[in-house]
């Protein structure tokens, strides 16, 4: 296992901590108590770092208070920072892809806590970062896909941890671990996860139409090679089916439920005559297409509603035409089928107002209606007749004699209000 | 009128396909508007009755040998139908109808008329030549058309299913056009009703909740053309990656079909399913974006009609009874029986579900306009009296 100990590159800190242990002369160090420091150790190197560079900030300098100005000159080597905050904590850091960093601190409260739980074991116990793998699992302290530890000795708090993988999710805890394996740990760092080496392992292109106007396309990604999508700009004009993005097809048709059961009911030679007993009307013979009147045939008039031909032949008419048709009086324009079912009502009161405009000038004159030319009889009256439905209706007449040199204007108007109080 | 119904198959005895339906709806229907209707059918298995009155239709269901020859134990089955029928007529008084339905029965009907004449009936729900994919084979088949000719010729009136298969009853048996009627399939569309959750019943069977669904619903034979689904389906996983096409239903292509789209390298998207029936085919029904029908000869196509009941727009061949009940880009697409054509009448679909939705709605107001069995079933009173 590569594991390269972090060198304490702070060189200045180092000598900080040995005067702040120093500061303490009834007290020993925490680290020195338990952990007996062989010869070899840094911090024994450190101290002949403090020969050659002595701490600036330190009181005990004789020749700083001599100088005549005494507000010093505050630089950062003057301002020190604390070795720790007496807390308990492990950070870790991905550096990169094969390296992760970790610093840590043990609050002596922490320690103590530990000493007083497991006695004097605690002396033999190591000081070990153990690392943890936790790549795509949820992590609850036992369940790493493999961890390691690497044996930092008391005094380091920081690491630089070699992990062979990359990509991967990493935890740290900071700790004792006792001759027995057991393991007392201090504190859990964050999960990292450490960047690729390579390029993504997704290869495949993934394609995806987008379109400005239209929202209700289905959310979903269409996977296509290149020479398929070559194919499919090919051959997109001879598809018709394929979804253009660009030009996406709407179609309206405009058809009401009658017309689909209008044109359904025609699949049979006798639906007709069926769906026309079910009204009540009796078919007269095989045929249904008798004619009734000026050629409206009854499954015309039953099963399409009423033409554009009819409509205009309504207008014209008023509500003569379905008396003529059936017998009885109707002011509705719809189709003779509500007739039918007004008939089996015990009482009903209905109502119809047609309008009939009548006048006389010159016979040899002409008159208009707006820009429609009325024929005059021979005697040179004429007889308008109009259904008459609610709301306003300008007739504006005018006359224009034989040679073109008169012209007489009669502007009317003819409004109609109905009131159906309910019952 | 006391009505008797032939028929190979019933709802209530054994449930092969469309006929099934037809005769069990049809004989329900007679007897709601007031008629006194007899089915003889087979004998399913033996723990059931020889006799049963069911929704207060007459079932006889007749024993009869088996034999290798599958003409011979036909005309074994019509000879127990005759036998049986007998008996009824002497112990129940005479009957005003012979109804036979298809060239399985046919021969029921012809010994019927030959020994004691009645009005004889002969309903044909598809051709022998309509069976074998538009083909005139010999050997059994030959024989199969024979016995069509015959009880059509026997017959006082024959019906058929739909215009197309009309038209191909007077081209290949030479019928006089005024002997042949038409009477549609209709639907009991009232089985669709209901919502069902489509995302759960798509879970099943492995499908995404907004995954385009193509369900085929038939016998897997090459009448039906499930090969030319399974052909299609390339073309349409092009510009929808994620459709999947269900196919419900068992038959002798399935395999070949199976292994087709193995070939092409598509069958992560279909799902053979083998044969289902009532309520899991309802739910597909109901679960499916659209129903594709690509039969090479389709006498009437009662799939149609369901899949207008649970409201879906179909993608249905142009060939026999789909052209003359679709609308076209109305409640459903007419497509050419060819792999392309198949595709593109889906892509369109599938191009704008909004219209796709409003085809669907188009479809069940069709069925309820006129494929109800009330209708259809007035219908074939009317060739009764004629």
């Amino acid at each position: 296992m590569a594991v390269k100990s972090a060198k304490t590159t702070k060189s200045k800190k180092a000598p900080a901590r040995k005067g702040q242990s120093r500061s303490l002369p009834g007290q020993k160090s925490v680290f020195e108590t338990i952990h007996p420091v062989p010869a070899s150790f840094p911090p024994e190197k450190f101290s002949a770092f403090e020969k050659v560079i002595p701490p600036i900030s330190s009181s005990e300098e004789p020749v700083k208070r001599n100088i005549p100005h005494p507000p010093q000159k505050v630089s950062l080597e003057s301002c020190e920072l604390p070795s720790g905050y007496n807390s308990t904590y492990i950070t870790l850091i991905a550096r990169d892809p094969y390296w992760l960093y970790a610093y840590w601190e043990i609050a002596p409260s922490a320690f103590s806590d530990l000493r007083d739980k497991i006695g004097d074991e605690i002396n033999r116990c190591a000081w070990v970062l153990r690392v943890y793998d936790v790549t795509c699992i949820d992590f609850n302290g036992t369940n790493a896909n493999s961890w390691f530890d690497i044996e930092t000795g008391p005094s380091a708090t920081n690491w630089y941890i070699n992990f062979w993988k990359d990509g991967a999710s990493v935890c740290a805890e900071f700790g004792l671990r006792a001759p027995s394996g057991r393991f007392f740990s201090f504190a859990r760092s964050n999960f990292v996860h450490t960047p690729r080496a390579s390029s993504s392992w997704r290869k495949e292109e993934i394609w995806l139409d987008v379109k400005n106007d239209s929202p209700n396309d289905p959310p979903f990604v269409i996977f296509e090679r290149d020479e398929e999508k070559n194919a499919r700009k090919n051959s997109a004009k001879n598809n018709p089916g394929a979804r253009n993005s660009q030009n996406p097809r709407r179609r309206k048709i405009f058809l009401t439920e009658a017309d689909i059961r209008a044109y359904y009911s025609k699949l049979f030679p006798l639906l007709k005559n069926i769906l026309l007993r079910r009204k009540g009307i009796a078919a007269r013979g095989a045929n249904p297409r008798f004619n009734l009147k000026d050629g409206i045939s009854l499954d015309d008039i039953l099963l399409r509603g009423t033409s554009r031909g009819q409509f205009i032949k309504k207008i014209l008419l008023g509500a003569s035409e379905e008396m003529l048709v059936f017998g009885g009086g109707s002011e509705q324009l719809s189709s003779g089928a509500s007739t039918q079912e007004q008939k089996k009502r015990t009482f009903f009161f209905e109502i119809g107002t047609e309008l009939i405009v009548y006048g006389r000038t010159e016979p040899d004159a002409e008159v208009w209606l707006a820009d429609k030319k009325i024929k005059l009889r021979q005697d040179g009256t004429f007889t308008l007749r109009f259904a008459l439905p609610d709301g306003k209706i300008p007739l504006d007449f005018s006359a224009i004699s034989n040679d073109k040199v008169e012209k007489r204007r009669i502007a009317t108007s003819v409004e109609r209000v109905k009131t159906i109080y309910e019952p | 009128m006391r009505i008797a119904i032939f028929s190979w198959e019933s709802v209530y005895s054994i449930y092969v396909g469309g006929v099934a339906a037809h005769v069990t709806e049809l004989a329900c229907a007679l007897e709601r508007k007031g008629h006194e209707v007899h089915v003889f059918t087979r004998l399913a298995r033996h723990d059931q009755p020889w006799y049963e009155r069911i929704h207060g239709v007459h079932y006889h269901r007749c024993p009869f040998n088996t034999n290798p020859d599958f003409v011979e134990e036909i005309k074994n089955m019509c000879r127990a139908f005759v036998d049986a029928f007998y008996q009824t007529e002497n112990y129940a008084g005479y009957f005003d109808i012979i109804h036979a339905h298809d060239w399985l029965t046919a021969y029921a009907l012809i010994w019927i008329k030959e020994g004691r004449p009645r009005k004889a009936i002969f309903t044909m729900h598809s051709t022998e030549y309509g069976r074998c994919g538009n083909n005139f084979f010999g050997g059994n088949s030959e024989r199969i058309r024979h016995i069509e000719w015959l009880g059509a010729y026997c017959a006082d009136k024959v019906v058929a299913v739909s215009k197309s298969l009309k038209n191909e009853l007077m081209w290949i048996y030479s019928l006089p056009d005024n002997k042949v009627s038409v009477a549609y399939n209709g639907i009991n569309y009232h089985n669709y009703d209901g919502w069902v959750e489509p995302a759960a019943v798509r879970r099943m069977y492995d499908i995404g909740a907004m995954d385009p669904m193509v369900l085929f619903a038939g016998r897997m034979v090459y009448q039906k053309g499930p090969d030319i689904l399974v052909d299609a389906i390339p073309h349409i996983l092009k510009f929808y990656g994620n459709a999947k096409f269900v196919f419900v239903g068992d038959g002798e292509m399935r395999w070949s079909a199976e292994d087709r789209a193995k070939h092409l390298g598509v069958s992560h998207a279909t799902r053979f399913l083998g044969y289902h029936n009532g309520w899991r085919l309802t739910d597909l029904y109901k679960a499916s974006d659209c129903v594709c029908v690509p039969s090479r000869n389709e006498p009437f196509g009662i799939v149609i009609l369901e899949a207008w009941s649970a409201g879906k727009p179909v993608v249905a061949t142009s060939n026999g009874g789909p052209s003359e009940i679709v609308w076209h880009d109305v409640n459903g697409l007419k497509v050419y029986p060819t792999a392309d054509s198949v595709a593109w009448g889906i892509g369109t679909l599938f191009s704008d579900f909004e219209h796709a939705r409003w085809m669907g709605n188009n479809g069940r107001i069709a069925v309820e306009t006129v494929f109800s069995w009330d209708t259809i079933t007035d219908e074939v009173l009317s060739i009764y009296s004629n």
